[in-house]
């Protein structure tokens, strides 16, 4: 199992076919544009020889989290709250009013409000994928599912990502 | 003489504008953030970097929310139970970017799903509008410092980061709603972007080259679209 796979950035890959060259496998020639992940045995060579740097390598392992403080925390998730309530208000506003002016501005309030909420409640020890956290924010959901909470992607996530812990 | 935006960061400089500061119109705004010249601080020769914005007001009680968001659950998980259905959203479709990113397509598809089960059980409370936000907004404002200095205190650069990222495009959609609130005629010909990292909003025909805030590339700046 490789440790790191590649993956192509399609917004400054310009075809230079180094990468085709360089792959042992064959993984970097596909239809999609995009590197065949499952074929991919994570030298790197094509990464290394990209004349426009348009591959890098995506760790599949990643190390433990720095721990967060419970003072952090209260505080961050206090504004990462009333972001949220905001983020409701202004999806009402958008939803509702007849100004169309008015209408686009609140619905830039209510991604800048998600913007802002996403970015600061993953600083509260949420902030990989694959941590232990997150795995054991699944388990409980499923523990515990309230009414009509999705189980079945809960539980497919559980079973598919590479927790670290 | 040059003047930075105590808001956004953006330099007035009088040599390449051919206008002294001073003579600028009482009424005139800073292009990218919004702020009216009184925002504006004159700059000392050549000081590089930029001041964070002076905090809005002197640190509040702890704890305080304006709007008490009704919980999701009773999970078990400790750390989950005080969090709001919105914040559990915003942690779920924050986790599906973090997937995104990594190319896992799938457990991104995963956590979108959870993020909008979360986001359908948000319940809003009674509101005033506009107004409702502004007051929220500039009580958010009042939180910053003392959330700032208790992430300097325990070394935490990552929580500091945000922080101060979500202050400035707080600041800065304060300044958009008050014009909105004066004069709403001032959205009109022209475009609404949001920066996709921050949440910056910027009102105008193209966006900066670069997010004032968090400094990432101008396409990753969005244009807003009207309708359903």
């Amino acid at each position: 199992m490789p440790r790191m796979i590649a993956s192509r950035n399609l917004r400054i890959c310009t075809k230079d076919c180094m990468c085709l060259y360089v792959c042992p496998t064959g993984a970097t020639d596909t239809e999609t544009g995009q590197i065949d992940f499952a074929r991919c045995v994570g030298c790197g060579d094509c990464a290394r020889s990209c004349p426009n740097s348009a591959i890098s390598m995506i760790p599949l392992d990643y190390p433990h989290q720095q721990p967060k403080d419970d003072k952090v925390k209260e505080k961050v998730r206090a504004i990462a709250r009333s972001k949220a309530a905001q983020e409701g208000i202004a999806r009402q506003i958008a939803g509702t009013t007849d100004d169309p002016n008015l209408q686009v501005l609140m619905k830039a309030v209510r991604r800048s409000e998600r913007l802002m909420g996403e970015d600061l409640i993953r600083e509260t020890g949420y902030l990989l994928p694959q941590s232990g956290e997150v795995r054991r924010m699944l388990e409980s959901f499923i523990a515990n599912p309230p009414k009509g909470f999705p189980v079945e992607a809960a539980k497919e996530l559980l079973s598919r990502m590479r927790f670290n812990s | 003489m040059k003047y930075r935006c105590g808001v956004c960061g953006y330099i007035y400089d009088e040599e390449k504008e051919g206008v002294k500061f001073a003579d600028l119109p009482d009424d005139w705004q800073c292009p990218v953030c919004g702020e009216g010249k009184e925002g504006f601080e004159p700059m000392e020769e050549e000081d590089e970097p930029a001041p964070s914005p002076a905090p809005a007001a002197a640190p509040a009680a702890a704890g305080t929310t304006t709007v008490s968001a009704p919980e999701i659950s009773g999970f078990e998980n400790e750390d989950l139970r005080e969090l709001t259905a919105g914040q559990l959203s915003a942690l779920c479709s924050n986790l599906k970017r973090g997937c995104g990113v990594q190319q896992l397509t799938r457990e991104a598809e995963l956590f979108g799903q959870i993020a909008d089960y979360f986001e359908s059980k948000t319940v809003t409370e009674d509101h005033d509008g506009v107004a409702t936000l502004l007051s929220m907004i500039n009580s958010d404002l009042m939180e910053y410092g003392d959330a700032k200095a208790t992430c300097a205190l325990m070394s935490d650069r990552g929580a500091l980061r945000v922080l101060t990222w979500s202050e400035k495009a707080t600041l800065i959609m304060r300044t958009v709603l008050e014009r909105y609130q004066k004069d709403p005629s001032f959205l009109e010909h022209t475009g609404v972007y949001v920066c996709d990292i921050c949440g910056f909003i910027y009102i105008g025909d193209d966006p900066p080259e670069v997010c004032p805030v968090c400094k990432v590339p101008g396409h990753m700046i969005l244009r807003i679209q009207g309708g359903a």
